[in-house]
This record gives C-alpha cells, structure tokens and sequence, in this order.
C-alpha cells in the first residue's frame, strides 16, 4: 500500500513538468517533424498541406547555400567552443588562486554573461567599426589601413566568434571555479608530499577530477554554439558575401522570410541529428572514461 | 501614369468623389438594406465587443526615423477628433514594428490567424501577398474612391485588376549633395549635375579637391538600397531587370555596366572606400565628409535633424549611357490582411479609416517627404508649403509629371525589398566579388527567392 501510496504521489507530482514537457517540447518536435515531410502550398493557410516524403531532405543536401551556411556554422564552432572550455578553464584556475582581488575579478569575469545578445551585438558593433570603432581608432595609430572586422570576408566570423567569447566565457568560468573547489585539498598535499606539482598536479588530479565539468561545459558549448543565429543576424546579416552565413539564420531566413515552413523544419531537423551525433561523440570521446 | 498635378478638374472630382465617399459612409451607418443590420450593431455582435457602438481598428505600421511620429500624430488626431461619419466609436490601436522584422512578424501573425485589421504594405508585396489580404473594394466603394488619388499611385495598388490596398505615398530616390562641399571642390553649389559627364566632372572634382568620399550608393550600403540606384541606372541605359514571367534578366549589358561602375567608383575612380560597412555612408555624408548620397525621400527626415549640414538635392537621372529617364519607386499603402472573425462591418470601418488617413492627412507628404497619394494633398497649401518643397518634393513632382518613375514588378513569390537578394551589389561594391560573378550570383540567388 505505502509503495502503492509513493507511486501514485510520485507520478502526481511528475505531472506538471511531464505536462510542460509534453507541450512545449514533444508535440512540437512531432509538429516539427510532420511539417518536414510537408509543404504549404497556400503560405497564408497553414491548414492546407501538401505531403511530399523526403523532398525537403533531398533538396536541402543539394543546397549550396546551406552548405554555405553550414560551413560558416563549423567555423563559428571550431573558433568559439575551445576557446570558450580553455579560457573559462585558465580563469577559474587563476582567481582560485590567493590572489589579491580575486572576488573583484570574479565579478568582471562574470558580468559580460548578464547582458542579452542584442546588447552585446550594439556594443561589439561599435568596437568593430572599420571607419570609427575603438579597435581601429587604435590601429589606426600604427597602421595605415586597419582590417574591416565585420567586413572582411576572412574576418567576420573569426569576430563573432571573439565577441561570444567575451560574451558567455563568465559561465563555464563559474562551473570551473565550484568544481575546482570541491577538489578535496587533501589529494594536492599528498601529491606535494610525493613531489608532484605544477603541471603534472593539473593534469593528474585537477583535470580528472574535473572530467564531469569539462564534459558538460564543452558539451553545452557546442550545442549552444552550433546554434548561433542573432550575432549574425542583428549585427551583419549573414555578410558580406554570406561569409556569416549560420544553420540557424538560413533555418529562420527559409521558414520566416520565404515561408518554406516545411524546408526550415527539415533543416531544423538536420541539425538536431547534428547535435545528438555530437553528443555521443562527446561522450565516447571524452565522458567514458569515467572510472 | 502620372499624378495629375493641378486644375480645377481635379479638385472638382475630389471634392464631388468625397461626396460619394461621404454617402457610402452614410450607408454603411444608417443600413445596407437587404444585408440585414447596420454597421454598428453587426460589430456589436459579431465583434464582441460588448457595446454596440465601439470598435478598436488594430493597425501595424513600420515607420521609423521622422517618419515614426507622424505616423503617430496622424492616428492621435483621428482618435481625438473621431472623422468618421458614423455613430460608432472608432479607435486606431498602433502598433510599431521595425521595418526590418515587420513583414516576418506580419506573415507569422497572418499565418497564425493573429493579423491586424489594418497594416501598412509596400506596393512591390502586393502580388506576393493578394492571398493574404483582403481586397479593399469588397469593403469599399473604390470606384468612387479612385478619383481621390493620382492615377500612377492607384495603378501602384491594383494587381491584376484587383485593388488590393489604397495608396498612402510613393516614395521614389533622388540624389542629396553637400553644397559646403561642392563649393570646396571647386563646383557651383547651386548647379547640381543634370547628366553623366557633369555627375562624373563633379565626383572627380571631390575626390581630386577635397579629403572627402564623392558619393555613396546608399548610405546604409545595404542590398535593397543599392538595388534602387543600380536598377535605376540600368533602367536610364535602357536595361531590363525582369521578364514577364518575373525571371531576372538584369545580367544584360547595361547590368553589367553599371555593376563595373560600381566597382570603379570604390577602386579606380576613388570616389569611395571599398567598404561594406553599413554604417559608413550615413555617417559620412552626415558629418560632411561625403559630398552625394543617392537615398529616398524619406531620408529628408534624418537630414533635417542634422546641424550645419548645408545640403541639396537633385534628380537622379545622371547614369552613364542613358536613353531615357527613369527613377525607381515604390509606395506605402494601407491593407487590410485576412481575419477570420472579423466582421464585414468592421473591415467597412476599416476601410474607411484607411481612406481618411491617406486623404486626409497633409503631414505625411508635408513632413515626411513622400509623394502623398490623394490629389486634394498635392493640391493643398500644407503640402505646398512644406519646408522640402523647394528642396525635393517639387524636383519628386516634377520627376513624376514627366513619367520618369518606375517600380520593380510585383513578384508572386519571394521578398522584393529583402536584404540578402541583393547583397552581391555590395559585394561588388566592396570589391569582395568581381561585377561579373557578382551580377551571376544575384541571377541566381533573385531565381531561386522568386520560384521558391
């Protein structure tokens, strides 16, 4: 009876979040997936349908353009993740050192974290400026033609990716520091004792010790990064030369702009096969060895 | 195609037409016979808005810049002075959107049964959107109406005989050009170019004398934007830029002539930086150090904020080449979008509404800078004697009278005014594209967008 009992409050109590779950997560992704295998021939009357299987697939892997747009998406990523997991690292292990001011900076690594993205797109795209931005105000002092950030083809995405660095570094650096500090002291005198130190202390005890951060962090990193879209598109529109292309910006520009819902789902749905095959390739790669 | 400017003709078809318009007001008061109720009462219950004798008109709108509060002046007024000859309580409920989110924003709420009962369309979307609105003459008398606009903006708003919207303005581009800074090259500031070679004599003359850019296509050195003045150059030279069947054909030589002159203004002629920045001309020819901007006319709005800016204005037809005058534009009109739920006498309410804003409101043309879309507005002192009269509005009006404008086709698919189908024009521009694979991939990327 008392199992019974604890079954019953345990589903009852399951039911406001399975309710929200339901709603707002599975029945769109089901949405989703039947908007996929459909088109919408009349755009203003969503009711009427047309199926087509797997068109929407095939012709999106015939795309250039989204393989443009998941090109520039690779860089984005390659730029951003590492040096979003390495930064976050080296400043959490930096202010967990008695150093003076430590809470100070602390509170500065944090704070760029707080501000929305339309925020630090107006402030960046101020910085970024080729004709008046602060970076080539300095540039301008020592070189003749300071380079376009946003302008240049080879550049932007490299700027993007710098600018989401400084924006969201403050997070992973907050889930390095508490798990470098629930490292017990303990594990580091006995590696003093047995004269281990510096390096070989960081790769034998803090690094292992902090596999699980280390794979959420990179984990969340790359889904979240390989998702960039309002970097692109508040601050230069997927240019020039669609060099910022992103997934995510061509998914909104197919669905919203040229209201082919059914071509923007399936799309949506290739990059969720994206991100589960990241996912487990994280996990393989470095989550398994979690003896 | 052409506004009829003057003449008692006209005024006496407006003022007879306002009459009519007057009596259809009546009519949709006072009951339409056999459609069984009058208007108000059929709100009243269809709307259910509770009181029979109130209804809330939801209305987007786009505007930005100078012309944001007007726009909003305009709907304060009606809503204090309640214009409209019925009983009903009628208010305008605005709402903004930024231009470059409205016609997302407008098609996701129109998709999802959530439009507005009246927005602000340009006339190029009219064709690709005729599924999406209705058309204004099942709720008014438009045969009565047309006589209150200029012919060539009521042609703006008729897609294949249908008059889907009533025309607000039209708004075509023209050259502004600094008069401080023609005199510095050496130039006479009040004789702005007329044609190719005085163009291309004054940029070399600005480039060669001053420390300042010579010219910029677009101040935001956007897609769209720089569309307009290379479609109009390539038009002067005789150039198509669509077939009937609306496939690009702008890769013809005058298509590409002018994609080279792009190139050359930013490379060998020096008359700019080869940037893709879209802030620079803007900033440039407002703080002086760019002598012409070729921009539409709402962009009086931003320049008469601007302190110490002694500018000017001429017409655009100087491209190279050129066998015929012709400048691009493109009108703001009133729709009223699909919505279920809407009673028919409330879209006759808006209708009506539709049809005070665009003829009754001097300030639009006036402050703004538009080409108002009602002849009495043309024809009335507030418009006459607005401060951008002498400046620009007369050379808009003149340009008008002679038929010089044209309109990029109403596309059945795709976004006419979008951004990324024309960014190879800035690629070329900026010298991140030769003209020639530039203008290709515009071939390409306009195609696909249109069968899409």
């Amino acid at each position: 009876m008392g199992l019974r009992k604890e079954t019953i409050e345990g589903i009852l109590w399951s039911i406001p979040y399975l309710a929200v779950f339901t709603v707002f997560l599975v029945w769109p992704a089901v949405k989703g997936l039947y908007m996929s295998l459909h088109t919408y021939p009349n755009k203003f009357d969503l009711t009427e349908t047309e199926w087509v299987g797997l068109q929407n697939y095939v012709e999106l892997f015939q795309d250039p353009v989204f393989y443009n747009a998941m090109e520039g998406t690779l860089l984005f990523v390659a730029v951003s993740v590492p040096a979003l997991v390495i930064l976050g690292l080296v400043m959490a292990l930096g202010v967990n050192r008695d150093v003076t001011g430590k809470r100070t900076l602390r509170a500065i690594y944090f704070s760029p974290y707080v501000l929305t993205v339309a925020v630090v797109a107006l402030v960046w795209g101020q910085v970024y400026s080729q004709s008046y931005g602060l970076i080539n105000y300095y540039l301008g002092l020592v070189m003749e033609n300071p380079p376009g950030w946003l302008t240049s083809p080879d550049l932007v995405m490299a700027s993007l990716a710098f600018m989401t660095v400084w924006w969201l570094v403050g997070f992973n650096f907050v889930i390095f520091l508490a798990a470098r500090q629930s490292i017990p002291e303990r594990l580091y005198e006995a590696a003093r004792l047995d004269g281990a130190t510096g390096w070989r202390a960081f790769k034998d005890i803090t690094l292992p010790q902090m596999r699980n951060s280390v794979v959420f962090v990179v984990m969340v990193q790359f889904i979240l990064q390989f998702q960039v879209f309002a970097q692109p598109y508040i601050m230069t529109q997927g240019g020039p030369s669609n060099s910022s292309d992103t997934l995510v910006y061509y998914l909104y520009r197919s669905a919203f702009s040229q209201q082919q819902f059914g071509y923007g789902a399936a799309m949506g749905y290739v990059l969720v096969a994206i991100l589960i095959l990241i996912a487990v390739v994280n996990f393989k790669v470095i989550g398994d060895s979690n003896a | 195609m052409v506004p009829k400017p003057s003449g008692s003709k006209s005024r006496r078809t407006f003022i007879k037409s306002l009459g009519v318009a007057g009596t259809v007001a009546l009519a949709g008061c006072g009951g339409n016979g056999g459609d069984g109720g009058d208007g108000g009462s059929d709100g009243g219950s269809t709307g259910g808005s509770g009181g029979s004798e109130s209804y809330e008109i939801t209305f987007w709108e786009l505007f930005s810049g100078g012309e944001g509060p007007i726009m909003e002046s305009i709907v304060n007024r009606f809503n204090e002075e309640q214009p409209l000859d019925t009983d009903a309580e009628v208010t305008i409920n605005r709402q903004r959107t930024p231009w470059n989110e409205y016609y997302n924003k407008l098609f996701t709420a129109l998709s999802g049964g959530q439009a507005p009962d009246m927005a602000v369309m340009h006339a190029a979307y009219l064709r690709a959107w005729a599924g999406g609105v209705d058309a204004i003459g099942q709720y008014a008398d438009t045969g009565s109406m047309q006589s209150d606009y200029t012919e060539s903006h009521w042609d703006l708003v008729t897609v294949d005989g249908n008059v889907n919207a009533l025309p607000m303005d039209m708004h075509p581009i023209g050259v502004y050009y600094n008069k401080d800074l023609f005199e510095q090259a050496g130039l006479d500031p009040e004789s702005p170019p007329t044609n190719w070679s005085e163009f291309e004599a004054a940029g070399n003359a600005v480039a060669q004398n001053t420390d300042a850019a010579a010219f910029t296509q677009s101040p935001y050195n956007d897609g769209f934007g720089s569309f307009r003045t290379w479609s109009t150059w390539v038009k002067q030279q005789g150039g198509s830029l669509y077939d009937e069947e609306w496939n690009p054909t702008f890769d013809n030589e005058a298509g590409m002539n002018i994609a080279q002159l792009f190139s050359d203004m930013t490379g060998d002629m020096g008359w700019a930086p080869a940037t893709s920045e879209d802030t620079w001309g803007n900033n440039a020819f407002q703080n002086g150090s760019c002598a012409m901007a070729m921009n539409g006319t709402w962009y009086v709005a931003a320049l008469s904020g601007v302190e110490d800016l002694n500018w000017g204005f001429f017409e655009p037809t100087v491209g190279p080449n050129k066998q015929q005058d012709r400048v691009w534009a493109d009108g703001h009109s009133l729709v009223l979008p699909k919505k279920d739920g809407r009673s028919d006498a409330k879209s006759e309410i808006a209708a009506q509404v539709g049809h005070w804003m665009t003829t009754q409101n001097p300030s639009w043309g006036a402050e703004a800078g538009h080409l108002p879309a009602a002849n009495s507005i043309y024809e009335s002192d507030a418009f006459q004697n607005s401060p951008y009269y002498d400046k620009t509005l007369d050379k808009y009006v003149e340009m008008a009278e002679d038929g010089d404008y044209f309109y990029h086709p109403k596309v059945p698919n795709g976004d006419p005014n979008a951004q990324n189908w024309y960014t190879w024009l800035v690629d070329i521009w900026a010298h991140n594209a030769e003209p020639q694979a530039g203008v290709q991939s515009g071939i390409e990327t306009v195609s696909s967008g249109i069968s899409e």
